[in-house]
């Protein structure tokens, strides 16, 4: 209980102070899954959309790889774009590996199957029914796909914010592919590592305090500003 | 099946072939519809209305077709795209409505064709009264009742002032007011309309031309004893003659058309068939004599001449016991409860 307590009292500290590590930390969270997120959207939601409406052959097989793709150990993610972006592998050239953007790219292709699939299943009930009363009603191919998802919204939306929440609390891409750098690559989850790694529990349940406050506030100003308004 | 030299068909379909699985296989030897025609297609659940209505939507691609003809040109039962369907409502038997308000959903169809604010407004005001949801405009679909929900998805289908209209099942499951608005909104569209429905009295009342689909065949219906004639009261007269008592519930409405004249059908396995009249509850008596029989599998369809022709269902068993043979006097004996009001 005292150490919960602390924790707690610590978590409070940390905010207060703000300071230049836990800004840093952060922001770097924030960018990093925000973008990754926004990549693998643009990714799932025309794959996913595309996989309810049209049956094509090996489409089962498809659907299988996905859902297999959910359970993708976050460590195998990281090693297998190190494999490419290290020193020595075919895009080392690029100064990928201890960036930003490495993180990025394995973080979308972490979640990118998970939202697709979700986004699949949340478009699967609804494809036929939607998409055909729109068309009936004299929408073009374009416009229908369109009503269909903004009809699905409340479960992509779901999607969405599932894949951020695997991202943000994700640490094998992070560690493997950004390095923990201090001020540059470290995000909260690795922070946590760290803190964790020397011994500092507190303080590393502090920033899971922080961390859990951040989510639940994203999720917070999404709710918001879904709302009931419908979309045309 | 089939009008004028000089009228222009919607549909001409010849031969239809439509195999979802070596259980299910909807076969059309031919359908017309033509321009103002109103045809409704009656048959139990299962026997391949709804089937139809989607090839004739273009939602579903005929297995085989030797010509599928839309507005006078040939285009098969295939999918087609936005500019086919257009000036063609089709009602689903369950509609999808969007999320949203009643008049989010009315106005739907007039954005995709950029109607302006002003007329889109209007027009919407109009429908909402049209289907009486005048009272529901700003409400959230989710609130509606099942029979405000069918009016308002039938609304989104007219508001587009399709010239042809599909409908699948439109007033099952309704409360009563609702069924009266529908019907009543079918009979107001000058639309050439194809109604698929299991209510008989629906199909009788919208439809002037009533086909049955039995097994995904279009099949010689029963025949249906359909009789007009004028309100007397609890009766109805017949131009032959035939005094029909109706049921009670016929005085509190439905029974008249407007003009003192009245449609009835009688199910003819609810007639009974004996040489004298029987002494029981029946209201309806006639004497009459057999001028037609017509042996179907186990049952034996014995027409008789009363007045009006008569068809009445009865089996082989009872056929044999009654000795009945051609110009055979009879008669011909049915409860007021038989008899439903179209």
């Amino acid at each position: 209980m005292q150490f919960l307590l602390e924790s707690i009292w610590e978590a409070i500290l940390l905010i207060v102070r703000f300071d230049q590590d836990l800004q840093d930390a952060l922001f770097t969270t924030l960018r990093t899954s925000l973008t990754s997120t926004a990549i693998a959207a643009l990714i799932a939601l025309p794959l996913g959309f595309l996989i309810a409406r049209h049956a094509f052959p090996g489409r089962k097989g498809v659907l299988m790889l996905l859902r297999t793709a959910l359970a993708l150990p976050t460590v195998v993610v990281g090693l297998l774009v190190y494999a490419f972006i290290a020193r020595n592998a075919p895009l080392g050239g690029m100064r990928l590996l201890f960036t930003q953007t490495a993180i990025i790219i394995g973080q979308v292709i972490l979640i990118a199957p998970l939202m697709t699939a979700l986004v699949h299943s949340a478009m699967q009930a609804m494809v036929r029914e939607v998409y055909e009363e729109a068309i009936l009603l004299g929408a073009s191919p374009l416009r229908a796909s369109w009503k269909t998802v903004t009809e699905a919204r409340l479960a992509v939306v779901t999607a969405l914010m599932t894949g951020f929440g695997r991202v943000v609390s994700e640490v094998g891409v992070a560690l493997m592919l950004g390095g923990n750098i201090r001020g540059a690559t470290r995000t909260i989850t690795t922070a946590i590592t760290l803190e964790t790694g020397q011994g500092n529990f507190s303080a590393a349940f502090a920033l899971g305090i922080v961390l859990l406050t951040l989510v639940l506030l994203i999720n917070l100003a999404v709710q918001m500003a879904g709302g009931k308004r419908a979309i045309a | 099946m089939h009008g004028s030299l000089h009228t222009v068909m919607i549909y001409d379909v010849k031969d239809l072939l439509f195999t979802r699985s070596e259980r299910f296989t909807l076969s059309i030897d031919g359908f017309t519809l033509a321009t103002g025609e109103r045809v409704a297609i009656v048959g139990p659940n299962g026997s391949g209305k709804t089937t139809f209505l989607r090839l004739l939507a273009f939602l579903e691609t005929a297995t085989h077709c030797a010509h599928f003809r839309f507005r006078g040109e040939e285009i098969g039962a295939r999918r087609q795209g936005t500019d086919r369907r257009r000036g063609l409502g089709f009602l689903k038997q369950q509609p999808h409505l969007f999320m949203g308000s009643v008049r989010q959903n009315l106005a739907y169809p007039l954005t995709l064709r950029r109607c302006p604010a002003a007329e889109l407004r209007q027009r919407v005001d109009a429908m909402l009264e049209l289907v009486d949801l005048a009272g529901h405009a700003e409400t959230s679909v989710r609130r509606l009742s099942g029979g405000e929900q069918k009016r308002l998805a039938l609304g989104r289908v007219l508001i587009g002032a399709p010239d042809v209209l599909l409908l699948d099942e439109p007033a099952a499951h309704l409360d009563l007011r609702s069924q009266r608005v529908i019907e009543r909104v079918l009979l107001g569209s000058s639309a050439s309309l194809v109604l698929a429905s299991h209510d008989l009295r629906l199909a009788h009342r919208v439809a002037g031309r009533v086909l049955h689909l039995q097994a995904g065949r279009l099949a010689a219906g029963l025949p249906e004893n359909i009789l007009e004639g004028r309100r007397q009261g609890r009766e109805m007269v017949t131009a032959g003659g035939l005094a029909i008592h109706l049921p009670a519930e016929a005085e509190n409405g439905g029974a008249d058309r407007g003009d003192g004249r009245a449609m009835v059908m009688i199910d003819p396995r609810n007639l009974v068939v004996s040489p004298e009249p029987l002494i029981s509850s029946m209201r309806n008596h006639y004497r009459g004599r057999v001028c037609a029989l017509h042996v179907q599998g186990d049952d034996v369809w014995v027409e008789i001449d009363c007045g009006e022709r008569l068809t009445a269902i009865i089996t082989r068993e009872s056929y044999e016991s009654l000795g009945l043979n051609l110009n055979r006097d009879v008669v011909v004996s049915f409860k007021s409860h038989a008899v439903e009001v179209l």
